[in-house]
Protein backbone atom coordinates (compact mmCIF):
# COMPACT_ATOMS: atom_id res chain seq x y z
CA UNK A 1 0.00 0.00 0.00
CA UNK A 2 3.11 2.33 -0.43
CA UNK A 3 1.47 4.11 -3.25
CA UNK A 4 0.95 7.96 -2.22
CA UNK A 5 -2.47 9.65 -1.92
CA UNK A 6 -1.06 11.80 -4.68
CA UNK A 7 0.39 9.53 -7.16
CA UNK A 8 -2.89 7.60 -7.17
CA UNK A 9 -4.75 10.90 -8.20
CA UNK A 10 -2.55 11.22 -10.26
CA UNK A 11 -2.76 7.93 -11.94
CA UNK A 12 -6.57 8.62 -12.01
CA UNK A 13 -6.02 11.80 -13.94
CA UNK A 14 -3.33 11.05 -16.87
CA UNK A 15 -5.77 7.72 -17.61
CA UNK A 16 -8.79 10.21 -17.44
CA UNK A 17 -6.70 12.51 -20.07
CA UNK A 18 -5.86 9.34 -22.44
CA UNK A 19 -2.10 9.61 -21.59
CA UNK A 20 -0.53 6.32 -19.95
CA UNK A 21 -0.26 6.52 -16.48
CA UNK A 22 2.45 4.16 -14.47
CA UNK A 23 0.12 1.18 -13.91
CA UNK A 24 -3.52 0.67 -14.71
CA UNK A 25 -6.09 2.70 -11.70
CA UNK A 26 -8.23 0.67 -9.42
CA UNK A 27 -11.23 2.05 -8.89
CA UNK A 28 -13.05 0.16 -5.24
CA UNK A 29 -16.87 0.79 -5.60
CA UNK A 30 -18.16 -0.24 -2.06
CA UNK A 31 -21.31 0.82 -0.94
CA UNK A 32 -23.07 -1.04 1.51
CA UNK A 33 -21.26 -4.45 0.87
CA UNK A 34 -18.25 -2.60 3.60
CA UNK A 35 -20.77 -2.97 6.60
CA UNK A 36 -21.03 -6.55 5.98
CA UNK A 37 -17.29 -6.98 5.50
CA UNK A 38 -16.95 -5.65 8.38
CA UNK A 39 -19.71 -7.85 9.96
CA UNK A 40 -21.64 -4.35 11.28
CA UNK A 41 -25.06 -3.50 11.10
CA UNK A 42 -26.72 -0.50 10.47
CA UNK A 43 -28.38 -0.63 13.59
CA UNK A 44 -25.13 -0.18 15.69
CA UNK A 45 -24.48 2.76 13.12
CA UNK A 46 -27.78 4.47 13.86
CA UNK A 47 -26.60 3.96 17.62
CA UNK A 48 -22.62 5.07 17.09
CA UNK A 49 -22.70 7.32 14.32
CA UNK A 50 -18.60 6.59 14.56
CA UNK A 51 -19.31 3.10 13.80
CA UNK A 52 -19.65 3.90 9.57
CA UNK A 53 -16.17 5.22 9.37
CA UNK A 54 -15.16 1.87 11.15
CA UNK A 55 -16.87 -0.03 8.42
CA UNK A 56 -16.10 1.90 5.64
CA UNK A 57 -12.97 1.49 6.17
CA UNK A 58 -12.67 -1.77 6.77
CA UNK A 59 -12.06 -3.27 2.98
CA UNK A 60 -9.60 -0.91 2.56
CA UNK A 61 -7.12 -2.73 5.01
CA UNK A 62 -7.40 -5.78 2.73
CA UNK A 63 -8.31 -4.43 -0.74
CA UNK A 64 -6.13 -2.48 -2.91
CA UNK A 65 -7.75 0.28 -4.96
CA UNK A 66 -6.40 3.64 -6.34
CA UNK A 67 -9.68 5.38 -5.44
CA UNK A 68 -13.27 4.52 -3.75
CA UNK A 69 -16.46 5.79 -6.11
CA UNK A 70 -18.45 6.93 -2.57
CA UNK A 71 -17.72 6.85 0.95
CA UNK A 72 -20.26 5.89 3.84
CA UNK A 73 -23.98 5.54 3.32
CA UNK A 74 -25.89 8.11 0.89
CA UNK A 75 -29.54 6.35 1.25
CA UNK A 76 -29.90 6.58 4.81
CA UNK A 77 -33.07 4.84 6.43
CA UNK A 78 -32.58 7.37 10.01
CA UNK A 79 -32.96 10.03 8.05
CA UNK A 80 -36.06 8.98 6.39
CA UNK A 81 -37.53 7.42 9.56
CA UNK A 82 -37.00 11.03 11.44
CA UNK A 83 -39.45 12.72 8.69
CA UNK A 84 -41.69 9.69 8.88
CA UNK A 85 -41.12 8.41 5.41
CA UNK A 86 -40.34 4.38 4.84
CA UNK A 87 -38.40 5.36 1.45
CA UNK A 88 -35.17 3.71 2.49
CA UNK A 89 -35.33 0.73 5.10
CA UNK A 90 -32.97 -1.86 6.44
CA UNK A 91 -33.21 -5.16 5.28
CA UNK A 92 -33.41 -8.14 6.67
CA UNK A 93 -29.43 -8.87 6.59
CA UNK A 94 -29.68 -5.77 9.02
CA UNK A 95 -26.83 -4.36 6.31
CA UNK A 96 -28.23 -3.70 3.36
CA UNK A 97 -30.89 -0.66 2.50
CA UNK A 98 -33.83 -1.22 0.43
CA UNK A 99 -35.37 1.52 -1.49
CA UNK A 100 -39.38 1.42 -1.80
CA UNK A 101 -40.50 3.10 -5.06
CA UNK A 102 -40.84 6.67 -3.96
CA UNK A 103 -43.94 8.15 -6.63
CA UNK A 104 -45.84 10.94 -4.79
CA UNK A 105 -46.83 12.83 -7.61
CA UNK A 106 -50.02 12.43 -9.47
CA UNK A 107 -50.20 13.18 -13.40
CA UNK A 108 -53.06 15.57 -13.17
CA UNK A 109 -50.56 18.07 -11.18
CA UNK A 110 -47.73 18.91 -13.66
CA UNK A 111 -49.19 22.27 -13.82
CA UNK A 112 -48.22 22.95 -10.48
CA UNK A 113 -45.25 21.66 -10.53
CA UNK A 114 -44.58 23.55 -13.50
CA UNK A 115 -45.74 26.76 -11.81
CA UNK A 116 -43.79 26.87 -8.82
CA UNK A 117 -41.14 23.73 -8.23
CA UNK A 118 -40.18 24.42 -4.55
CA UNK A 119 -43.94 25.22 -3.26
CA UNK A 120 -44.90 22.07 -4.97
CA UNK A 121 -42.35 19.93 -3.87
CA UNK A 122 -42.24 20.98 -0.19
CA UNK A 123 -45.25 22.49 0.88
CA UNK A 124 -47.86 19.61 -1.04
CA UNK A 125 -46.20 16.54 -2.24
CA UNK A 126 -43.71 16.03 0.29
CA UNK A 127 -46.23 15.65 2.95
CA UNK A 128 -47.60 12.38 1.41
CA UNK A 129 -44.33 10.23 2.50
CA UNK A 130 -42.89 12.24 5.29
CA UNK A 131 -45.43 11.48 7.48
CA UNK A 132 -44.40 13.18 10.32
CA UNK A 133 -44.64 16.68 8.47
CA UNK A 134 -48.42 17.01 8.67
CA UNK A 135 -48.61 18.35 11.86
CA UNK A 136 -48.56 21.53 13.64
CA UNK A 137 -46.26 24.46 12.96
CA UNK A 138 -44.38 23.56 16.34
CA UNK A 139 -44.52 19.66 15.08
CA UNK A 140 -43.34 20.19 11.90
CA UNK A 141 -40.83 22.32 13.68
CA UNK A 142 -39.14 19.94 15.35
CA UNK A 143 -39.79 16.70 12.68
CA UNK A 144 -37.07 19.61 10.15
CA UNK A 145 -35.00 20.19 13.14
CA UNK A 146 -33.59 17.09 14.09
CA UNK A 147 -33.49 15.99 10.38
CA UNK A 148 -31.69 18.95 9.97
CA UNK A 149 -29.45 17.90 12.95
CA UNK A 150 -29.06 14.04 11.34
CA UNK A 151 -28.08 15.82 8.15
CA UNK A 152 -25.48 17.86 10.29
CA UNK A 153 -24.47 14.95 11.63
CA UNK A 154 -23.88 12.46 8.50
CA UNK A 155 -21.99 15.49 6.87
CA UNK A 156 -19.88 15.28 9.66
CA UNK A 157 -18.98 11.93 9.49
CA UNK A 158 -18.47 11.56 5.83
CA UNK A 159 -15.78 14.56 6.29
CA UNK A 160 -14.03 12.51 9.14
CA UNK A 161 -14.40 9.52 6.80
CA UNK A 162 -12.47 10.82 3.55
CA UNK A 163 -9.89 12.16 5.96
CA UNK A 164 -9.40 8.82 7.12
CA UNK A 165 -8.76 7.12 3.56
CA UNK A 166 -7.02 9.59 2.81
CA UNK A 167 -4.48 9.91 5.57
CA UNK A 168 -4.32 6.51 6.94
CA UNK A 169 -5.10 4.30 3.79
CA UNK A 170 -4.06 6.94 0.96
CA UNK A 171 -7.55 6.34 -0.71
CA UNK A 172 -9.26 9.58 -2.21
CA UNK A 173 -12.74 9.46 -2.58
CA UNK A 174 -13.86 10.47 -6.60
CA UNK A 175 -17.37 11.44 -6.15
CA UNK A 176 -17.43 14.70 -5.03
CA UNK A 177 -20.32 17.10 -5.68
CA UNK A 178 -23.31 15.63 -7.51
CA UNK A 179 -24.72 16.71 -11.08
CA UNK A 180 -28.46 15.12 -10.71
CA UNK A 181 -30.47 14.92 -14.06
CA UNK A 182 -33.28 16.94 -13.76
CA UNK A 183 -35.27 14.24 -15.10
CA UNK A 184 -34.16 11.87 -13.12
CA UNK A 185 -35.60 14.11 -10.04
CA UNK A 186 -39.18 13.26 -11.54
CA UNK A 187 -38.19 9.56 -12.31
CA UNK A 188 -36.69 8.76 -8.72
CA UNK A 189 -38.69 10.94 -6.21
CA UNK A 190 -41.71 12.02 -7.85
CA UNK A 191 -43.34 10.02 -10.86
CA UNK A 192 -41.51 6.67 -10.45
CA UNK A 193 -41.26 4.36 -13.28
CA UNK A 194 -44.34 3.53 -14.35
CA UNK A 195 -45.58 7.10 -13.95
CA UNK A 196 -42.69 8.79 -16.33
CA UNK A 197 -43.47 5.62 -18.57
CA UNK A 198 -47.19 6.47 -19.17
CA UNK A 199 -46.22 10.15 -19.18
CA UNK A 200 -43.33 10.09 -21.57
CA UNK A 201 -46.50 8.89 -24.18
CA UNK A 202 -49.31 10.88 -22.87
CA UNK A 203 -48.14 14.08 -21.02
CA UNK A 204 -44.79 14.51 -23.15
CA UNK A 205 -45.55 18.43 -23.23
CA UNK A 206 -45.81 18.52 -19.39
CA UNK A 207 -43.01 15.84 -18.98
CA UNK A 208 -40.74 18.31 -21.09
CA UNK A 209 -41.86 21.52 -19.37
CA UNK A 210 -41.67 20.16 -15.72
CA UNK A 211 -37.84 19.31 -16.42
CA UNK A 212 -36.88 22.47 -17.25
CA UNK A 213 -38.81 24.02 -14.20
CA UNK A 214 -36.65 21.04 -12.02
CA UNK A 215 -33.25 22.64 -14.07
CA UNK A 216 -32.87 25.25 -11.41
CA UNK A 217 -32.84 22.81 -8.16
CA UNK A 218 -30.30 20.29 -9.85
CA UNK A 219 -27.99 23.40 -10.65
CA UNK A 220 -28.67 25.04 -7.13
CA UNK A 221 -27.77 21.21 -5.48
CA UNK A 222 -24.72 20.49 -7.71
CA UNK A 223 -23.51 23.70 -5.75
CA UNK A 224 -21.11 25.31 -8.82
CA UNK A 225 -20.98 29.46 -8.13
CA UNK A 226 -22.06 30.94 -10.91
CA UNK A 227 -19.69 33.78 -10.71
CA UNK A 228 -16.59 31.09 -10.32
CA UNK A 229 -14.37 30.37 -13.23
CA UNK A 230 -13.10 27.31 -12.03
CA UNK A 231 -13.55 23.83 -9.98
CA UNK A 232 -11.12 21.29 -9.21
CA UNK A 233 -9.85 18.74 -11.42
CA UNK A 234 -10.11 17.00 -9.07
CA UNK A 235 -12.50 15.02 -6.93
CA UNK A 236 -15.32 14.51 -10.15
CA UNK A 237 -18.57 15.88 -9.82
CA UNK A 238 -20.91 13.07 -10.25
CA UNK A 239 -24.27 11.42 -11.78
CA UNK A 240 -26.02 8.28 -11.00
CA UNK A 241 -27.68 7.62 -13.99
CA UNK A 242 -31.03 5.92 -13.63
CA UNK A 243 -33.98 6.78 -16.17
CA UNK A 244 -31.52 6.67 -19.55
CA UNK A 245 -31.76 3.02 -19.76
CA UNK A 246 -35.32 2.78 -20.35
CA UNK A 247 -35.44 5.68 -22.77
CA UNK A 248 -35.07 5.46 -26.70
CA UNK A 249 -32.49 7.78 -28.23
CA UNK A 250 -35.39 9.84 -29.48
CA UNK A 251 -36.72 10.27 -26.05
CA UNK A 252 -33.45 10.61 -24.59
CA UNK A 253 -32.46 13.58 -26.84
CA UNK A 254 -35.56 14.95 -26.12
CA UNK A 255 -35.87 14.87 -22.22
CA UNK A 256 -32.87 13.96 -20.41
CA UNK A 257 -30.39 15.44 -22.89
CA UNK A 258 -31.25 19.29 -22.94
CA UNK A 259 -30.93 20.09 -19.08
CA UNK A 260 -28.37 17.63 -18.39
CA UNK A 261 -25.75 19.03 -20.92
CA UNK A 262 -26.48 22.40 -19.79
CA UNK A 263 -25.81 21.40 -15.94
CA UNK A 264 -22.82 19.10 -17.04
CA UNK A 265 -21.17 22.02 -19.50
CA UNK A 266 -20.50 24.40 -16.56
CA UNK A 267 -18.43 21.81 -15.05
CA UNK A 268 -16.70 21.46 -17.88
CA UNK A 269 -15.70 25.18 -18.58
CA UNK A 270 -14.41 25.57 -15.30
CA UNK A 271 -12.27 22.70 -15.48
CA UNK A 272 -13.82 19.78 -13.62
CA UNK A 273 -14.56 16.51 -14.73
CA UNK A 274 -17.32 14.32 -14.65
CA UNK A 275 -17.66 10.65 -13.70
CA UNK A 276 -21.27 9.15 -15.02
CA UNK A 277 -22.44 5.57 -13.69
CA UNK A 278 -24.13 4.15 -16.61
CA UNK A 279 -26.45 2.04 -15.17
CA UNK A 280 -28.42 -0.61 -17.56
CA UNK A 281 -27.26 -0.34 -20.69
CA UNK A 282 -25.96 2.76 -23.18
CA UNK A 283 -24.91 0.90 -26.27
CA UNK A 284 -27.67 2.96 -28.47
CA UNK A 285 -26.71 6.09 -26.70
CA UNK A 286 -22.91 5.97 -27.81
CA UNK A 287 -23.62 9.52 -30.11
CA UNK A 288 -24.01 10.61 -26.37
CA UNK A 289 -20.79 9.94 -24.94
CA UNK A 290 -18.86 10.45 -28.14
CA UNK A 291 -20.74 13.91 -28.19
CA UNK A 292 -19.29 15.10 -24.48
CA UNK A 293 -16.18 16.70 -24.55
CA UNK A 294 -12.73 14.60 -25.35
CA UNK A 295 -11.23 13.68 -21.85
CA UNK A 296 -14.50 15.49 -19.82
CA UNK A 297 -16.30 12.18 -18.56
CA UNK A 298 -15.08 8.67 -16.76
CA UNK A 299 -18.29 6.08 -17.85
CA UNK A 300 -18.40 3.28 -15.49
CA UNK A 301 -19.80 0.62 -17.43
CA UNK A 302 -22.50 -1.76 -15.69
CA UNK A 303 -24.86 -3.69 -18.35
CA UNK A 304 -23.09 -2.84 -21.43
CA UNK A 305 -20.02 -5.31 -23.06
CA UNK A 306 -17.03 -2.87 -22.02
CA UNK A 307 -14.61 -4.69 -24.97
CA UNK A 308 -17.53 -2.68 -27.48
CA UNK A 309 -18.15 0.32 -25.51
CA UNK A 310 -14.24 0.46 -25.50
CA UNK A 311 -14.08 0.50 -29.57
CA UNK A 312 -17.40 2.72 -29.75
CA UNK A 313 -16.74 5.42 -27.26
CA UNK A 314 -13.50 4.55 -25.70
CA UNK A 315 -11.20 7.07 -27.29
CA UNK A 316 -13.56 10.09 -26.63
CA UNK A 317 -14.45 8.75 -22.58
CA UNK A 318 -12.43 7.38 -20.21
CA UNK A 319 -14.06 3.78 -19.29
CA UNK A 320 -14.21 2.37 -15.62
CA UNK A 321 -15.64 -1.75 -15.02
CA UNK A 322 -14.93 -4.80 -16.84
CA UNK A 323 -14.89 -7.06 -13.69
CA UNK A 324 -17.97 -9.16 -13.65
CA UNK A 325 -19.72 -9.25 -10.24
CA UNK A 326 -20.60 -12.68 -11.17
CA UNK A 327 -17.35 -14.12 -11.90
CA UNK A 328 -16.03 -12.59 -8.43
CA UNK A 329 -18.55 -14.27 -6.86
CA UNK A 330 -18.63 -17.94 -8.44
CA UNK A 331 -15.64 -17.80 -10.57
CA UNK A 332 -12.28 -19.48 -9.38
CA UNK A 333 -9.18 -16.60 -8.26
CA UNK A 334 -7.46 -18.47 -11.22
CA UNK A 335 -9.95 -17.81 -13.79
CA UNK A 336 -10.97 -14.38 -12.28
CA UNK A 337 -7.19 -13.63 -13.14
CA UNK A 338 -7.48 -14.73 -16.17
CA UNK A 339 -10.48 -12.77 -16.80
CA UNK A 340 -8.84 -9.53 -15.52
CA UNK A 341 -5.88 -10.00 -17.67
CA UNK A 342 -8.04 -9.72 -20.46
CA UNK A 343 -9.82 -6.33 -19.77
CA UNK A 344 -6.60 -4.80 -19.27
CA UNK A 345 -5.02 -6.34 -22.06
CA UNK A 346 -7.88 -5.01 -24.05
CA UNK A 347 -8.81 -1.98 -22.62
CA UNK A 348 -5.85 -0.42 -21.11
CA UNK A 349 -3.18 0.26 -23.90
CA UNK A 350 -3.29 3.98 -24.13
CA UNK A 351 -4.81 4.70 -21.62
CA UNK A 352 -8.70 6.06 -20.99
CA UNK A 353 -9.41 2.91 -18.77
CA UNK A 354 -9.72 2.23 -14.65
CA UNK A 355 -9.96 -1.32 -13.53
CA UNK A 356 -13.34 -2.13 -11.44
CA UNK A 357 -15.86 -4.45 -11.08
CA UNK A 358 -18.94 -4.07 -13.17
CA UNK A 359 -21.55 -3.29 -10.52
CA UNK A 360 -21.21 -1.67 -7.00
CA UNK A 361 -20.54 -3.64 -3.98
CA UNK A 362 -23.60 -3.83 -1.99
CA UNK A 363 -24.06 -7.24 -0.33
CA UNK A 364 -21.56 -9.31 1.75
CA UNK A 365 -22.01 -12.21 -1.03
CA UNK A 366 -21.80 -10.13 -3.58
CA UNK A 367 -18.31 -11.19 -4.21
CA UNK A 368 -15.59 -13.81 -3.02
CA UNK A 369 -13.26 -11.35 -1.17
CA UNK A 370 -10.15 -13.55 -1.75
CA UNK A 371 -11.15 -13.03 -5.58
CA UNK A 372 -11.64 -9.31 -5.12
CA UNK A 373 -8.49 -8.71 -3.68
CA UNK A 374 -6.77 -11.53 -6.07
CA UNK A 375 -7.72 -9.60 -9.14
CA UNK A 376 -6.60 -6.02 -7.65
CA UNK A 377 -3.09 -7.53 -6.27
CA UNK A 378 -2.88 -8.77 -10.05
CA UNK A 379 -4.30 -5.59 -11.93
CA UNK A 380 -2.02 -3.49 -9.71
CA UNK A 381 1.24 -5.56 -10.37
CA UNK A 382 0.35 -6.58 -13.97
CA UNK A 383 -1.25 -3.58 -15.51
CA UNK A 384 2.53 -1.46 -15.58
CA UNK A 385 2.64 0.37 -18.47
CA UNK A 386 6.00 0.62 -19.91
CA UNK B 1 -47.81 30.24 16.81
CA UNK B 2 -49.45 31.24 13.04
CA UNK B 3 -49.49 28.45 10.43
CA UNK B 4 -46.32 28.05 9.02
CA UNK B 5 -45.48 25.54 5.70
CA UNK B 6 -42.37 23.69 4.93
CA UNK B 7 -40.18 26.07 3.62
CA UNK B 8 -40.83 29.04 5.73
CA UNK B 9 -40.16 26.78 8.64
CA UNK B 10 -36.78 25.46 6.96
CA UNK B 11 -36.19 29.15 6.21
CA UNK B 12 -36.19 29.81 9.53
CA UNK B 13 -33.84 26.97 10.86
CA UNK B 14 -31.15 28.02 8.21
CA UNK B 15 -30.77 30.73 10.23
CA UNK B 16 -30.89 29.21 14.08
CA UNK B 17 -29.33 26.02 13.58
CA UNK B 18 -26.69 26.97 10.38
CA UNK B 19 -25.10 29.46 12.49
CA UNK B 20 -21.93 26.96 13.01
CA UNK B 21 -20.85 27.69 9.16
CA UNK B 22 -19.08 31.22 7.95
CA UNK B 23 -21.65 32.95 5.44
CA UNK B 24 -25.06 33.30 4.39
CA UNK B 25 -23.94 31.77 1.11
CA UNK B 26 -22.54 28.49 3.20
CA UNK B 27 -25.75 28.09 4.88
CA UNK B 28 -27.85 28.32 1.95
CA UNK B 29 -25.85 25.93 0.25
CA UNK B 30 -26.34 23.29 2.79
CA UNK B 31 -30.01 24.17 3.11
CA UNK B 32 -30.23 23.04 -1.02
CA UNK B 33 -28.69 20.02 0.27
CA UNK B 34 -31.08 19.54 3.07
CA UNK B 35 -34.05 19.92 0.81
CA UNK B 36 -32.51 17.52 -1.98
CA UNK B 37 -32.74 15.04 1.11
CA UNK B 38 -36.18 15.83 2.14
CA UNK B 39 -36.82 15.14 -1.52
CA UNK B 40 -35.12 11.75 -1.85
CA UNK B 41 -36.54 10.38 0.91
Amino acid sequence: MSDSYQERIDRILTTVNHKEPDKVPILSMFGTYAIGYANGTLAEIEKDPRKEIEYFCAPHKDIYSDATLTSGIIADPLTARTVGSESYFASEDGQTIQNKENAPMLDSEYAKLIADPMDFIFNEMLQRKAKKLVGTTEEKHEVLKAMINRVITKGAIATELKEILKNEYNVPVLAGGYAYAAMDIVFDYMRGFKGISLDLRRRKDELEAAINALYDFSNKFMGIDPTSTSVPEFPFYATMMHVPTFLSPKQFDRFFAPTYEKLIKQIYERGGKLIIFLEGEWNNKSEFLNSLPKDFAIGIVEGDDIFEMKKKVGDNITLAGGMPVNLLQFGKKQECIDYAKKVVDECAPGGGYIFTSNRELISKGDVNKENLIAVNNFVHNYGVYK
Amino acid sequence: MEDKTVLEILDELKETELQFLPNDEAREGFMTIVKFMLLAI
